[in-house]
């Protein structure tokens, strides 16, 4: 084959354009640790990594809701902790009240402390969380609880998904926690107790007593209840956690460069970018033009 | 028997014989680097009582080389062209950040944020803040490629306008050149650039020419004969009612007749296959996205109930059909700017802290969507992931062609090329020939002057 000038030309700059584009190639791998940058890149892989971030997304929303949620059920838990010991003072005086020789101006001061403590109780369930109001049930925007302890929310529960398809309770029940729909209405109970010690109702008083403790159980069960479900949450959100980690990686290992390869590839790129350089060089001063 | 007299012939023919091969030779290496240009050789031939005659210029071009060259300068303008279209298009459907896989991932986040706090009116301005940004970029995708449509449009009116230029020269040029080689002269100027010009339709459009004894080629291109002897026929291009591109090519005195679907090689070609083909699958993908996202969407939205008690209110609004749902994609605009408005309840009696509808508004996320039976992301990763195919399969098939072009046109190079190494050895050549000759003519002369001294 006769080669010309523009043979020689032709080969020299195609080899150039090459090596060019490989050095570029090179050098976006190593500079963004990233080996799929658009989907021409590696098409299968790309998909796959839009695919991972939107599981990332998913498990991190899920994550970060279920830490919300869980975060209201700890606040709920300790005002029904405060509840609770709120009710034991009062099972305290209940049982005093009932048993020692008190005076009816006794029992009338202890009837004053009582509605001082329920008025406590009624300022505890009106508790705001992250969500709003914490027992209101789907009514967080107003105090589930008028100041004479009457119900103003519902027991309507809200769910978040803590994993696929697996829904949670996301918000504590204030109606099973002090209402009737739980076993007994505390508020009134306290109201009654109230009124039978301004009274010196011993009937009414000794009544009271079990009815007093039977609250006081009701919201230990609460209590319990909402520890329960918040560790419910908190537990799935540390398995999302994990898993989350995992998909990470897998993301990383799908569409990631291997920093050493890369590196190493850019290395031989340029070197190759060099000699290409040179080489052209040489090509185009052999010619008989300078003999 | 050869006279004194014919001596001095002899030298004067030599010296006329080697300045035309330097003339020649300085020719080539004038334009070495000229497109089109066939290299020349001077032709001589001996006169029968000695001396030498100048015959002619040969040009050293090879038929079969060139049409070859032309043919793969068709595959690759149009693989060139597909390649750098796909480009614009990846970049469409895939920024750099935030893609649209990126915006539906912040749509359903700001969803799961609301289902935790649906009375919250800073995770209701980010719904709707975020409903937007993705609406505003699925509509902005499907008008950013429509707009390359337009775009490519334009480029091919201005590539017809350069064929029908050089269609118009090549006519000419055949006229020019059957006139000159009747008269004897061998046009070879009007050849090489005649030719260029074949090469140059061949770019654009894919082409092949074939040449008569007058020397004057035919030149077929999409499907029909563009060029006869000193006829040149019109190409158009123009819309067809589905908006896909429509070439006819106009011959004299005949009809216009249709050639769109011949139309497959040359920029012309890869412009067709990507404007016609390859963008029109990636908005009809991009639009049933839209429609299947949007009409999931609303399904959910439409059946829960705003902060203000109303429920029926669809969260997006498109075209009634998958066909323009993207370009049309929008946030309603009775909830646009109303963060109460959000439906976020199942219920009435749930408002306002109910979360059922935000709940199954976030679920979509991880919920198959349309008929393509994979969640929304996964959907535009398919979607991209199409592009991607198309532009890494395109990339490779201009490599293949920037390879087979090279080859093709160093082959033709290789008989019709300037080798500036072969000149200068011809210019070295006809320099000593030439300085002979001088030599010839002085002896001629002393002998002359010995003879004339001698009386």
């Amino acid at each position: 084959m006769r080669i010309t000038n523009n043979i020689t030309n032709n080969i020299a700059l195609q080899s150039q354009l090459r090596s060019s584009q490989k050095l570029n190639d090179a050098t976006q791998v190593a500079s963004t640790g990233e080996r799929v940058n658009a989907p021409s890149d590696d098409p299968v892989a790309w998909s796959a990594a839009v695919s991972h971030d939107a599981r990332i997304k998913r498990m991190e929303r899920r994550t970060q809701t279920g830490e919300r949620a869980a975060g209201d059920f700890d606040l709920a838990e300790n005002v029904l902790a405060s509840a609770g010991d709120i009710m034991s003072q009062v099972q305290a005086i209940a049982v005093q009240a009932s048993n020692d020789p008190l005076t009816a101006a006794q029992r009338a001061a202890l009837g004053l402390q009582v509605s001082g403590l329920r008025d406590q109780i009624i300022g505890l369930a009106n508790s705001r969380g992250a969500s709003g109001f914490l027992f209101g049930g789907t009514r967080t925007d107003i105090e589930p609880f008028d100041p004479l302890g009457a119900f103003l929310g519902n027991d309507v529960p809200t769910n978040i998904e803590i994993s696929d398809g697996v829904t949670a309770r996301s918000n504590a029940s204030g109606a099973r926690a002090f209402t009737a729909a739980g076993g007994r209405d505390i508020f009134t109970d306290l109201q009654t107790l109230s009124t039978a010690l301004a009274a010196n109702n011993m009937p009414a008083i000794r009544t009271a007593v079990g009815d007093i403790a039977a609250g006081h159980l009701q919201l230990v069960n609460g209590r319990v209840e909402t520890g329960l479900r918040g560790e419910q949450i908190r537990s799935a959100a540390e398995v999302t956690g994990n898993a989350l980690l995992a998909t990470r990686i897998a993301r990383g290992n799908e569409t990631g460069a291997d920093l050493p390869s890369a590196i190493s590839a850019l290395s031989n790129a340029r070197a190759s970018y060099e000699r290409s350089i040179a080489v052209t060089r040489e090509i185009l001063q052999v010619s008989a033009v300078q003999r | 028997m050869t006279s004194l007299n014919s001596l001095f012939s002899i030298a004067r023919d030599g010296l006329q014989a080697q300045s035309a091969g330097v003339s020649v030779t300085g020719q080539n290496i004038t334009n070495v680097n000229t497109p089109g240009y066939v290299r020349r050789g001077v032709l001589m031939q001996p006169r029968q009582y000695g001396g030498v005659n100048v015959t002619g210029v040969s040009r050293s071009f090879q038929r079969t080389s060139h049409s070859r060259l032309v043919e793969e300068h068709g595959r690759h303008g149009a693989a060139q062209l597909r390649a750098s279209a796909l480009s614009t298009v990846e970049s469409i459907v895939a920024p750099g950040v935030p893609t649209i896989g990126d915006r539906i991932n912040s749509f359903f986040q700001s969803l799961d944020t609301l289902s935790g706090a649906p009375t919250d009116r800073t995770a209701r301005l980010d719904v709707l803040q975020r409903t937007t940004a993705l609406a505003q970029q699925v509509s902005g995708t499907a008008a950013d490629l429509s707009l390359q449509r337009s775009d490519l449009f334009t480029q091919a009116t201005g590539i017809t306008a350069e064929v029908n230029d050089r269609l118009t020269r090549i006519a000419s040029l055949n006229l020019a050149i059957a006139q000159a080689t009747g008269e004897g002269d061998a046009a070879t100027d009007l050849r090489d650039t005649r030719d260029q010009l074949v090469l140059e339709v061949g770019d654009r459009l894919g082409a092949r020419a074939v040449e008569d004894a007058r020397g004057q080629v035919t030149l077929f291109a999409a499907g029909t004969a563009l060029v006869e002897g000193g006829h040149a026929s019109t190409l158009s291009v123009s819309l067809d009612p589905a908006n896909n591109l429509l070439f006819q090519v106009q011959q004299t005195g005949g009809a216009a007749t249709n050639v769109t679907s011949f139309v497959t090689q040359g920029s012309l070609g890869g412009l067709r296959e990507v404007r016609d083909t390859d963008i029109v699958q990636v908005q009809t993908n991009l639009d049933q996205f839209a429609f299947d996202l949007a009409t999931a969407v609303n399904g959910v939205h439409s059946a829960g109930f705003g902060l203000d008690g109303v429920t029926g209110r669809p969260l997006f609004t498109t075209s009634a059909t998958a066909v323009g749902a993207a370009r049309a994609l929008t946030v309603n605009a009775a909830v646009a700017g109303q963060p109460d408005r959000l439906a976020a309840a199942t219920l009435a009696s749930d408002l306002p802290g109910g979360n059922g509808t935000a709940r199954l508004l976030a679920n979509l996320a991880s919920r198959p969507l349309g008929a393509a039976g994979v969640p929304p992301t996964e959907r535009y990763g398919a979607l991209s992931g199409d592009v991607g195919t198309r532009m890494a399969v395109a990339e490779s098939d201009l490599q293949l062609r920037e390879d087979t072009v090279l080859q093709a046109a160093n082959l033709h190079e290789s008989s019709s090329g300037v080798s500036l190494d072969e000149e200068m050895i011809n210019l070295s050549k006809f320099q000593r020939a030439f300085e002979a000759s001088t030599r010839v003519l002085r002896v001629a002369d002393e002998l002359l002057d010995n003879l004339i001294k001698s009386f």
